[in-house]
């Protein structure tokens, strides 16, 4: 692989003047393709740092400064953007507040005291820092908490996957000890339900699915605000195709997706009761079943008499897809302790719960549904009956429906029944797998999929194996070790271990809120915490306030000076990924793009692989030097092949700034996808064996967008548009990556959220994230446009409770649950309304405030509004239930 | 040939993509590639500067809100044409009602003259697409500089409700003749008819 970065500019240059064609509105398009900019300027590509769309964009440079930013036209979205992508441009403007926030130098602090300010940092060289972190990391390294070593890193799904990998090899695997991300707060559940359901983390469909589909189910999704870009998609489908394509919206809240809908030819908004979800689907089916198929009445409810006469032929059902059924579909009691057991025990827990094959497994489903009656459901979810009937006839009209979700399940401690349930219901009717026909399980971080693909979140593997399964595990050891074979007992060593009665189990690190805990208690030591701001994102904030200050060792790795530096003991400058480095994302639809870099860093930054790498040449030094090199044996394996060559680099980093910013910095990142695609070879729903960087840049996928959708097993695949259908069935020989190739359905009762309003706490508080920001507003909130529209957090009420309780809008309220208070302006909301006895508040507010005026207050804030949320999470998936607390509202003050 | 802009509101959500990018794109606000942006930048996000070439309108209609894109209407009969002492104020071969800031004199009868309210004074210099100097008054020019090299204005290009369409009304193949072809006529609707001063903004859902 001869091909330098010199060679990829003059490449990407060229295509640059290639433009496409089509209809009406591709025409203008092409017409964008050929724009130029102003003079000695030019568009580097790269991909939008915000929400999981990943809208290609381009940033426009002029003497190395970052002027401009646009949509790139050949992206699959077509040149288009939001307001966050349009302003991203905002964060490289000289004397903003984006670029007057960076962290220009590593810094320490050594007096504990102050942790929770800015205050008492003394700027080191980027060699101090690092030996700082690695002479007590290797001495925490002689102790244990659970079953990994005594600290680890808490990553993020918005580095790049080459980072992810390193993430994954340095920690999970080559030091043995902890990793986990923000993915645990944003999407575990969703992951946990795909492995369950259909056997792999692979979210099987396309944001063009939409324009295929006959119904769209937007669940728990406030998908307008969370993922603009595909809502674009859905907007020019609602428009080109009117009432043949139908839109249901269940959310406690009136989301801003609800603005598109037809009322009078049958959309429908679903106010639900948050946290009900599993009994509203059931009830779904309960209709389809019993009334619509006429079990109830034309078989008095008699079930095996109705299987019985569809097994001799004497009625076909209309809308239960039979042939899916017997073909594709194993059935299961849903039960939270035995599959919280999963993660650890492997796939052999299903026995414990296995009800049936095939349509002797939909027998007991069909006749456990019985109980879901609307009208009794109804007193529960808050919806009516006839609503309830009228969503599960719009759910079976026609041939396809496709089914959306995101925090309104991943962020409940009954995520994963919710997600299941869903999953069961599409499989039943058989609208699963064709084109606009399926379940999509969103996430909304813009490389969640590749912390996932990358290995750093508990539960998954590099290249996104299974964990729990055994010969992912061996798999996954082999194709490390290249053929040495003691570095593959190291390797198992690090992901198993062997259980005092001889069972065989995956060796599994702290998820997010377990870590935490364990900082908290000081049985993890040191906390390395990478491109993410817990100190806003993280439920329970006191909780958090309270372990960083009892921890003994916190490092944050951030661009920023966030929220959460303000804790630090070492701060370590880090570049941007979207504009400052290399570096390969993954959207929500598996597409996976690259980031050119267009300028260099401020200051002494670096970008995240190369920082990582540093540190873990220094700690192996280190240990070889104390004679502890058999410790460090398996991640000295590991990370030579990335590495080699470069070593004289890292041996005094300082010095060597500007090189480690170059050509080597391309070359590393290469060489770790080059890794990536190699070690992916082969698994199911995530090989990306056949592509390279020079695919990425030079190639275009089959509708000649920029990236490609994964699965690409060979170089010739232009990558895989869906999963799990009869293409999958053609390529894997299976139609579902399960041991027999039958999706996973579940029998769930009802499970209730973690707590329940009751007369203390009478409201429910969910939490929300807005389209004008994004997650913790690092960069938005510096960003002009997005910061007028949004400047500050409120919490929206129901007009209904508002005048019951005598709250005018802008009143100050006070919001109390168990864990803590907050207190917000009060906003009578008609736009985007909670339903009666919710409220709702923006998440993304931290304690910095106004980042352009500069007002600010003390951690965790006044207003940040997980100060109140609540850190239980969903047995299975480990996600905490950030979107549901039991609150009381008082007025504080008034207008 | 004659350019003109169709939004079509029922597709637009109130994103300001647009407004973002036309910023950029025009150095409405300031001057993006200048040593200073950063300051304005400030200026802009505390509410001390508000020149847009392009504006969201928000009209609440019973719970539901209505977005309506307002910037220069590219008028057949610009009032504010007429009434410029300096023939700053022009309408070019194409159509597009543009301002040559080395004539105009920021008299600012233009602006009274504008039932749109597109037009307005720079607070600050510009050095792309064209230098401006402070004082001269701007708007919307439907990004001309890369119209006239093929390209669209950046609104239409970033609208990812594709509630934009521009094009040649002279050209029966430009995408927006072919929308205007496709589309019911009563459904198509300029802001202010009985002025007579026959926008080239065409709206849909209005």
């Amino acid at each position: 692989m001869g091909t330098t970065r010199r060679d990829f500019l003059k490449a990407a240059a060229a295509l640059g003047a290639i433009g496409a064609s089509g209809g009406v509105l591709l025409a203008q398009r092409s017409a964008q393709s050929v724009q130029i900019s102003g003079e000695n300027e030019k568009w580097i590509s790269a991909v939008c740092p915000f929400c999981a769309s990943g809208c290609a964009i381009q940033y426009c440079v002029r003497d190395g400064r970052i002027v401009a930013v646009r949509g790139d036209p050949e992206g699959w979205n077509g040149g288009r953007t939001c307001v966050k992508g349009a302003s991203t441009v905002d964060n490289f403007l000289p004397h903003s507040p984006g670029v007057r926030t960076r962290v220009l130098k590593p810094a320490i602090r050594l007096d504990k005291t102050k942790r929770g300010t800015f205050e008492g940092f003394r700027e080191v060289t980027w060699d101090e820092a690092l030996q700082f972190i690695v002479d007590r990391f290797k001495e925490y390294a002689k102790s244990y908490a659970g079953d990994k070593k005594a600290f680890g890193m808490y990553g993020s799904g918005q580095s790049s996957n080459e980072f992810h990998l390193l993430q994954s090899l340095v920690f999970v695997i080559g030091l043995d000890a902890h990793s986990d991300s923000n993915g645990r707060l944003c999407q575990a559940t969703k992951v946990m339900s795909m492995v369950v359901a259909l056997g792999i983390d692979g979210p099987p469909m396309s944001f063009d699915d939409v324009y295929e589909t006959d119904n769209l189910f937007i669940i728990g999704f406030s998908v307008a605000d969370t993922l603009p870009g595909w809502f674009g998609k859905i907007v020019d489908a609602k428009t080109r195709r009117g009432a043949d394509l139908k839109i249901v919206v269940i959310d406690p809240v009136k989301v801003s997706a609800t603005r598109i809908l037809d009322y009078e030819t049958g959309d429908r908004y679903v106010p639900i009761m948050p946290g009900t979800d599993i009994a509203l689907l059931n009830s779904m089916a309960y209709v389809i079943i019993y009334e619509l198929e006429g079990v109830k009445e034309k078989y008095n409810g008699d079930v095996d008499k109705w299987i019985e006469d569809i097994k001799n032929g004497k009625t076909k059902p209309r809308y239960i897809d039979i042939e899916f059924i017997e073909k594709y579909t194993n059935f299961y009691r849903g039960d939270y302790k035995v599959l919280s057991r999963l993660t650890r025990e492997g796939p052999v827990v299903f026995n414990e719960i296995f009800v049936g094959s095939g349509l002797d497994g939909f027998r007991e489903y069909a006749k456990f549904i019985s109980k879901f009656i609307p009208e009794e459901v109804s007193k529960l979810t808050k919806v009516e009956p006839e609503l309830i009937r009228e969503i599960a006839r719009i759910f079976v009209r026609g041939r396809n429906t496709m089914s959306i979700f995101l925090q309104g399940f991943g962020q409940y401690s009954n995520g994963v029944a919710k997600a299941l349930t869903l999953f069961t219901l599409h499989a039943i009717t058989g609208r699963i797998g064709r084109a606009g026909a399926g379940v999509h399980p969103t996430v909304g971080q813009p490389n969640g999929l590749g912390q996932r693909v990358g290995g750093i979140v508990v539960g998954r593997l590099p290249a996104n194996r299974n964990h729990p399964v055994r010969a992912h595990r061996l798999e996954l050891a082999r194709v490390l070790s290249r053929g040495d074979p003691e570095i593959e007992k190291l390797v198992l060593n690090s992901i198993e271990k062997t259980t005092p009665d001889g069972k065989i189990v995956s060796k599994l690190g702290y998820t997010t809120v377990d870590m935490i805990k364990a900082v908290q208690r000081g049985e993890m030591k040191g906390i390395w915490i990478n491109c993410t701001n817990p100190m806003v994102s993280f439920p329970n904030l006191n909780l958090l306030v309270d372990a960083l200050k009892k921890a003994d060792l916190v490092v944050v790795q951030d661009a920023f000076w966030s929220e959460t530096t303000a804790f630090a003991d070492v701060v370590l400058p880090a570049a941007l990924l979207s504009g400052e480095s290399w570096g390969t994302f993954f959207n929500t639809e598996r597409r996976v793009q690259l980031h050119q870099k267009a300028v260099d860093p401020p200051g002494d930054a670096l970008s995240d692989v190369v920082i990582l790498l540093a540190f873990a040449y220094k700690y192996i030094k280190t240990l070889e030097r104390e004679g502890r090199g058999d410790e460090v044996k398996l991640l000295k394996f590991l990370l030579e092949p990335v590495y080699s060559g470069f070593e004289h680099l890292f041996e005094n980093v300082q010095q060597n700034v500007d090189k480690l910013r170059g050509e080597v910095e391309f070359e590393l990142n290469k060489r770790l996808f080059e890794y990536l695609a190699r070690i992916s070879k082969g698994v199911p729903s995530n090989d990306l064996s056949g592509l390279t960087y020079e695919r990425l840049l030079n190639e275009r996928d089959h509708k000649g967008r920029k990236g490609f959708q994964i699965p690409v097993p060979s170089p010739e695949s232009k990558g895989t548009e869906r999963l799990y259908d009869e293409n999958y069935e053609k390529l894997y020989g299976r139609r579902f990556p399960t041991p027999d190739g039958r999706m996973r359905c579940f029998l769930w009762e009802y499970v209730p959220p973690a707590e329940w309003p009751d007369e203390n706490y009478p409201f429910i508080l969910t939490t929300r994230r807005l389209y004008e920001h994004w997650h913790t507003r690092s960069r938005t909130g510096k960003c002009a446009l997005p910061h007028r529209l949004a400047p500050e957090p409120w919490v929206s009420i129901n007009p209904e409770d508002a005048a019951r309780l005598g709250i005018k809008d802008g009143d100050l309220v006070e919001i109390e649950s168990k864990r803590g208070k907050i207190v917000l302006k009060a906003r009578v909301d008609v736009k985007t309304p909670p339903r009666p006895g919710v409220l709702w508040t923006p998440w993304a507010f931290g304690y910095l405030g106004d980042m352009f005026r500069g007002v600010r207050g003390d951690p965790p804030g006044l207003w940040t509004a997980n100060v109140v949320t609540n850190e239980t999470y969903d047995p299975l998936s480990r996600q905490p239930e950030l979107k549901f607390s039991a609150v009381r509202i008082r007025k504080v003050g008034g207008l | 040939m004659k350019y003109a802009m169709l939004i079509d509101l029922r597709r637009c959500i109130g994103c300001r993509a647009c407004m973002a990018v036309c910023a950029q794109e025009n150095s409405a606000l300031f001057d993006y590639r200048s040593e200073d942006a950063g300051v304005w930048l400030t200026k802009w996000a505390v509410g001390e500067l508000d020149n847009y070439n392009l504006r969201i309108l928000e009209v609440h209609k019973g719970g539901v809100v209505q977005y309506i894109s307002l910037s220069c209407m590219h008028c057949e009969n610009p009032p504010c044409v007429a009434v410029c002492p300096t023939g700053a104020s022009y309408k070019d071969k194409n159509g597009i009602v543009k301002i040559d800031y080395q004539k105009c004199v920021g008299c600012k009868a233009c602006m009274a003259a504008c039932p749109y309210g597109a037009r307005y004074v720079r607070k600050t210099a510009k050095s792309y697409p064209l230098p401006a100097p402070v004082g001269v008054v701007d708007k919307c020019n439907f990004c001309y500089h890369l119209v006239e090299k093929g390209g669209v204005p950046r609104c239409v290009a970033i609208c990812h409700t594709r509630a934009r369409i521009f094009g040649d009304l002279d050209d029966p193949n430009s995408p927006i003749s072919q929308a205007l072809k496709i589309l019911d006529p009563r459904s198509i609707k300029t802001l202010r008819d009985d002025l007579n001063t026959k926008p080239k903004v065409f709206y849909v859902g209005l």
